[in-house]
């Protein structure tokens, strides 16, 4: 039963996917070619920028469209489970920044192996780049699709993506100053900072470090826990939107 | 198998603090088509989601064809065929790739009956679902409920919206398709004159409970106005069965139920008058009797 909701998802999503991919590997080009900002900012900027407001617009329009066009009582009516129907939409929509990030990825990747002596390096930094920036913009565009009211329109669900991606800014600034009272050194990587962004309670662990693999494994315990109540909201207020 | 192809018993739901069914109870005899009335907001729909088991209940129980809605929503939403009011479906794709969309839900999908129905219902296949008339989009919608050859069909105002013409094409459409197949129709509507010829029962919903549902000869046949001349319009509560009292003109006009030679003789004691004409009523006029009828309860002079 899952295959006509794939069907109608892809129908649905293929051209947004075409059109954010144009436009980031556009703007990614023309920074490149004017040489505006180097390839590792210009990435960064594209990942960080690029990522979030993509996944906003991506959120934006998995679920609303189907209260504001009256269509989720005929979707709904299908003999199909409703977590099957969220889990096409959520992955869909994810797919609508996944992968135009990752053609940029490839980009920049084609830009280092062209232009650089000893770019393995950078590849791998790209990689970790591309990575982190998906993890945050997944972090994002799930708790903006999960915590929106249950039938809003496309405009609303922006509006909790922006109040979303402040809670995350509050958030940063909140374990930057926990992190300088306690005067210990900021020499977080980019990766550490993207976490600190994404999960509220990391800040815990970089007060207090506790040392190795075991901070690591408890930092993604903590992401997991996080994305996974995400997603619980969102299914269940999205069973409730009939 | 079970005599009721619909079961409800001591439904209630609530939106908010709205309560909306304050337990309804109900039985849908097999093969039979049911028109279930009720004013705007009365709940109909919300009925009617709760036997798919797009809501859940309160309180009480749903069954469809021996299912729980609560419990096995999907193998009931699998049984069942159901057009919802003012459906909208999917503009962009084309009415063929809708009904290859939705079939793909259903295993007992009948392509060769989806054939015979696009003919039918004169539904353009390549057409874009965004393209077509009011009318058109109500026979997709009642294709799409009948391909999987549902024994009960759901249809939740089906005729909203659509022109006299159009409505009775529509009727004529689900008669022929539904009648000879024994299939239970089960409808909600606001026209109840073009329920009247079609249904075999009918149930009022009002106030958040089934205030009648009988078989629709039975009723026309049991509720009768009563015209008395001159008299006294008392408060006639104490008599039951009456639904209301009005005075027209020099006359006293009394809508009961039940009505028989027992009842008739105690309406003319009370009101000192005698009888000189007993009405029929059509559906409307019964239904507005159940639903916003004073029940004798009149103030004196």
């Amino acid at each position: 039963m899952i295959k006509p909701l794939i069907w109608k998802e892809w129908h649905e999503q293929r051209w947004k996917m075409a059109f954010t991919t144009v436009m980031m590997l556009f703007f990614l080009g023309s920074f490149q070619a004017a040489r505006i900002t180097s390839a590792g900012e210009a990435g960064a900027a594209m990942w960080v920028f690029g990522g979030l407001i993509f996944a906003l617009y991506s959120a934006m329009g998995v679920f609303a469209p189907e209260w504001t066009g009256r269509t989720t009582t005929f979707l709904a009516s299908r003999p199909v489970a409703a977590w099957k129907v969220f889990a096409c939409k959520w992955f869909f929509g994810w797919l609508n920044f996944a992968v135009p990030m990752l053609a940029c990825s490839l980009f920049l990747t084609a830009i280092v192996f062209g232009s650089e002596a000893g770019s393995i390096g950078r590849v791998g930094a790209i990689a970790k780049g591309t990575l982190g920036g998906i993890l945050l913009a997944t972090m994002f565009y799930t708790m903006t699709c999960c915590f929106a009211p249950r039938k809003s329109s496309e405009a609303f669900v922006g509006l909790v993506g922006l109040m979303v991606f402040l809670v995350m800014i509050l958030h940063l600034l909140i374990a930057e100053l926990t992190i300088y009272s306690a005067g210990i050194p900021d020499k977080h990587s980019v990766f550490q900072e993207m976490v600190l962004f994404m999960n509220p309670f990391t800040w815990v662990h970089f007060v207090n470090p506790v040392q190795g693999l075991q901070h690591m494994s408890i930092l993604f315990l903590e992401q997991t826990a996080l994305f996974v109540l995400s997603l619980w909201v969102g299914m269940h207020k999205w069973q409730r939107s009939i | 198998m079970s005599e009721s192809a619909i079961t409800i018993k001591g439904l209630r739901f609530s939106y908010g603090s709205n309560n909306i069914l304050k337990g309804v109870d109900l039985e849908v005899p097999t093969g039979s088509i049911f028109g279930f009335l009720g004013r705007n907001g009365a709940g109909k729909t919300t009925t009617i989601k709760l036997l798919l088991g797009l809501l859940t209940p309160a309180a009480g129980t749903c069954r469809v064809l021996g299912l729980d809605a609560t419990v096995d929503a999907l193998a009931v939403r699998r049984s069942v065929g159901y057009m919802a009011e003012d459906q909208q479906m999917y503009g962009w794709m084309r009415v063929e790739q809708i009904v290859k969309w939705v079939a793909a839900f259903y295993p007992a999908w009948d392509d060769k009956l989806t054939s015979k129905l696009f003919e039918i219902l004169e539904l353009p296949a390549k057409a874009k679902v965004k393209t077509l008339s009011k009318g058109q989009n109500n026979r997709l919608a009642l294709l799409l409920a009948l391909g999987h050859r549902p024994k009960v069909v759901i249809l939740d105002d089906p005729t909203l919206g659509l022109d006299p013409i159009a409505r009775k094409d529509f009727l004529r459409s689900v008669i022929v398709l539904l009648q000879t197949n024994g299939t239970t129709v089960f409808f909600s509507s606001h026209l109840l004159y073009e329920i009247e010829p079609v249904a075999d029962y009918v149930a009022i919903l009002n106030d958040g409970v089934i205030v009648k549902a009988q078989k629709t000869d039975e009723l026309r046949r049991s509720v009768k106005k009563l015209v008395l001349r001159g008299g006294e319009i008392a408060d006639n509560a104490d008599v039951e069965g009456i639904l209301d009292v009005e005075r027209v003109g020099d006359c006293i006009a009394v809508t009961v139920e039940d009505c028989d030679a027992d009842k008739q003789a105690m309406i003319q004691k009370k009101i000192q008058s005698d009888i000189v004409r007993q009405v029929d009523l059509n559906l409307d006029e019964i239904f507005e009797a159940y639903v916003i009828g004073n029940r004798g309860k009149v103030s004196c002079g």
